[in-house]
């Protein structure tokens, strides 16, 4: 894991084109970051993978937290319905994203169709690139709100019920028992779920791919895919590396941040 | 107990949200068993498919399908084979014995879990081309190692921490040495927590797209790089698309049926217990 890392690095510093190797590997110093800098498409694809990782982790993060609210009450078939949560969670992402596109298509996909009945005509989903980035966010949003669940119950139901009956005898009400005993309790599980939620988030490419290609045009060009596209159809391994340096640095930097935040809140 | 009307509410709430989850799965499949007719020419989209068709899986056969179902099983297999051969003593050693820097190797080992996948594949698409490895299930065995080892070893040090010492002591007391200790106490004990973690480092390697996607051509091209291909083409054939995704999801389903206690533990790196 060192070596390629130190080998991005090197590459990242050297114009590196596949499809011209009589040129050899020069040495272009920081050239490859500012054709990066300086590229329209990299900061488009930047911003919508901002969107698209803000978007998704907001969303399932509150679903997941009613989720687990719902199901940390005591009812018959909390099991079963937990159980059935798990499954996306290991669903190839590939094939996710596929199901999603052909219930996604105008021809003869089931989601236009219910849109008809309720009397929204609907252009081609995937074909229009407000429609498209809101699909390709909500695919996400659909396999992995499960997962912030499941952390945020394991955490629920470890709070004892002590607390809450302490709580009502000093004549608490329901919002203030969430807001006082149950939120500073499940902080450290909050911070976890985020964690993960956020650095998967950022490395999406499959179900997206399948989807849109990053279309249509580059309104759904997550980073990983315009990186891949750079590197692997352009064969400009140079540039490729370079992108892939730089949000190699952005999710390190969330990374740390987490974990500071993990460590403070677990020394509580 | 909740009062009836609460739980009417959470019943209806809960109503949706399985719906929304289990019906994509549940169209998938039975699209796979629809005729053409049924699943591209209806207007009314048709909830049970009428007559069953195994058309589109038969249409699978004579493709090159077969050829990549085997890829992803021979990739998936043998990676779980040497984790597990590699990673049940290294996740021993590091729950047990007490070495310096003992809790960095476990750090870095979860580093590995957050590393962009990206940023790891140019070096080494690099390094198989140069070895002539590229479109070889090699490649991508090897590959897969390096994500699902640190996750073994992770894993394994949580179950045999989750052990009282006292058992392998008096196993040592008895005259047994370290290894065999491990093999005839801990073992037996921790099968369950092998046979989850064996699940899910054969779930990575079947889901895994990127990095097959790179490192294979035709040759060793697993099931998600056969689908992402066949979408990428203009026109779609639906149900033939049903039945390979149906194909691909078999395995896990069986799977998830078989272990889905230990998986939350695996999925969520420990943070809970299942």
């Amino acid at each position: 894991m060192i070596y390629p890392t130190i080998f991005s690095w090197y590459i990242s510093l050297h114009s590196y084109y596949l499809l011209r190797p009589q040129e050899g590997q020069p040495f272009v110093g920081a050239d490859n970051y500012i054709y990066l800098i300086m590229n329209p498409a990299f900061w488009n694809s930047l911003r919508f993978t901002f969107i698209y990782v803000v978007a998704s982790i907001v969303v399932s993060f509150l679903v997941g937290l009613g989720l687990a609210l719902i199901l940390n009450e005591e009812f018959r078939g909390r099991n079963l319905i937990r159980s059935i949560l798990i499954l996306p969670l290991v669903l190839t992402p590939v094939v996710v994203g596929f199901n999603w596109r052909f219930m996604y298509s105008e021809t003869v996909g089931v989601i236009p169709y219910l849109l008809r009945c309720v009397g929204i005509e609907t252009k081609a989903i995937l074909g229009d690139p407000i429609t498209a980035q809101l699909a390709v966010i909500s695919v996400d949003i659909w396999q992995w709100t499960p997962f912030v669940m499941l952390i945020l119950l394991s955490s629920l139901q470890m709070i004892g019920k002590e607390n809450y009956e302490a709580a009502e005898l000093d004549g608490a009400d329901s919002a203030q028992k969430f807001r006082y005993i149950t939120l500073p309790l499940i902080k450290p599980a909050v911070v976890i779920a985020l964690t993960f939620r956020t650095l998967d988030a950022l490395k999406s490419f499959d179900a997206v791919w399948v989807m849109t290609g990053g279309g249509p045009g580059s309104a759904t060009d997550l980073a990983t895919i315009l990186g891949y596209r750079i590197t692997f159809q352009w064969f400009q391994i140079g540039r490729g590396t370079a992108f892939a340096v730089v949000m190699a640095i952005i999710s390190t930097i969330i990374a740390i941040t987490y974990m500071r935040l993990m460590a403070k809140e677990t020394k509580m | 107990m909740l009062s009836l009307k609460k739980r009417i509410i959470i019943y209806c709430i809960l109503a949706v949200v399985i719906f929304v989850y289990l019906f994509p799965i549940y169209w998938t499949i039975t699209t796979s068993f629809k005729t053409r007719q049924q699943a591209e020419m209806s207007a009314v989209p048709v909830l049970f498919p009428n007559p069953i068709t195994f058309d589109n899986y038969r249409q699978l056969l004579t493709g090159d399908f077969f050829k990549y179902f085997s890829n992803s099983m021979v990739v998936s297999t043998s990676n779980v084979l040497l984790c597990l051969i590699l990673g049940i003593p290294a996740g021993y050693a590091l729950a047990r014995s007490k070495f310096k820097r003992r809790n960095d190797i476990a750090f870095w080992i979860l580093s590995l879990r957050f590393a962009p996948p990206y940023g790891a594949i140019i070096p080494f698409y690099l390094i198989f081309t140069g070895l002539g490895l590229i479109d070889t299930p090699f490649a991508l065995i090897l590959m897969y190692i390096l994500f699902n080892l640190p996750f073994t070893i992770w894993m394994m040090k949580g179950f045999v921490q989750d052990l009282p010492a006292d058992l392998e002591e008096a196993a040592l007391v008895d005259g047994c040495s370290r290894s065999s200790a491990l093999w005839r106490v801990v073992f037996p004990l921790i099968r369950p927590g092998i046979a989850a973690t064996a699940i899910l480092c054969f779930i990575f390697a079947w889901n895994e797209f990127l990095f097959a996607f790179i490192l294979t051509r035709t040759a060793a091209r697993t099931i998600p790089v056969a689908i992402a291909a066949y979408v990428g083409y203009l026109s779609i054939e639906w149900g033939r698309m049903c039945a390979a995704s149906t194909v691909a999801f078999a395995p896990i389903i069986v799977f998830f049926l078989l272990v889905q206690k230990h998986l939350i533990r695996g999925l969520t790196l420990g943070a809970v217990k299942g």
